[in-house]
């Protein structure tokens, strides 16, 4: 069996940058999701939503991921919103605690103010 | 992938080269081996969970290459116990520390609360023992209705 494909798009919506994700997260991979956030934190992005909405499954070492990047986006003094949160991922968060933590949002309109 | 019909409980063993690409298989066997035992549909994905959290503490740390990854569900009278185990190479002293050559991915060092927390706050009764090998290994246990689906 090959490695999960982690699906990863890019777009900018004003002065948002938009990651949609898609696919399973876990051990094999989140480094990729981590790598994507901080490059667009790196290259003039510092508001970021994360689009979550294809997301089929997530373990905490994405969650691992998601605190890493957040770390670094704050220091820059950006945004990191979670949009369009599956339940799978909202459960591991309250697990976890840090439901908190994340700034989330339904959509990613409702996320950058369309 | 096999499976113990010949006596005693049935059991269910899988196992892969301990590597994060195979965490994914896992979760796979794991998720169908739930549903199949008559585990509900939430309990099977929080085994899928469990399990992917127990194959990443299990592979963390250790040489990414040596040894095997061992997964066994066991149907008891209200669940299905699952038992992850890292096994050393064939020949080895399964007692003796494993190499520890390979960190975490880059961006994962500071890896949030997780990890057996969250198999354990999934499933209460985890625990970590050694399995029939002497491998140290994470167990927990799956509520399922009483009997088995054909």
């Amino acid at each position: 069996m090959r490695a999960i494909e982690l699906v990863l798009e890019t777009e900018t919506r004003g002065s948002w940058a938009v990651l949609s994700i898609g696919g399973e997260v876990d051990l094999s991979n989140a480094f990729k999701l981590s790598d994507a956030l901080l490059d667009l934190a790196d290259n003039g992005h510092p508001r970021v939503v994360l689009n979550l909405a294809d997301i089929t499954f997530m373990d905490s070492t994405g969650l691992g991921a998601l605190v890493t990047s957040l770390k670094k986006i704050k220091e820059k003094q950006g945004t990191l919103v979670l949009a369009a949160v599956p339940q799978q991922v909202e459960r591991l968060l309250d697990i976890t605690g840090l439901s908190e933590v994340f700034a989330t949002s339904e959509t990613v309109d409702d996320a950058v103010g369309a | 992938m096999t499976r113990d019909i010949t006596s005693g409980p049935v059991r269910f063993t899988l196992e892969v080269k301990p590597i994060p690409d195979r965490i994914a298989t896992v979760r796979v066997f794991v998720g169908a081996v739930a549903r199949q035992m008559g585990c509900s549909e939430e309990d099977a994905e929080d085994a899928r969970l469990a399990a992917s959290e127990a194959c990443a503490v299990a592979m963390v740390g250790s040489d990414a290459q040596s040894g095997s990854l061992s997964v066994t569900a066991e149907r008891t009278d209200h669940a299905v116990r699952f038992t992850i185990a890292r096994r050393p190479p064939q020949g080895s002293d399964p007692g003796a520390p494993g190499p520890t050559t390979s960190d975490p991915p880059p961006g994962l060092a500071e890896v949030v609360p997780g990890g057996l927390d969250v198999v354990r706050a999934l499933f209460a009764d985890t625990e970590t023992v050694a399995d029939s090998s002497g491998a140290a290994a994470v167990s927990f246990g799956v509520p399922a209705t009483p009997e088995i689906r054909s």
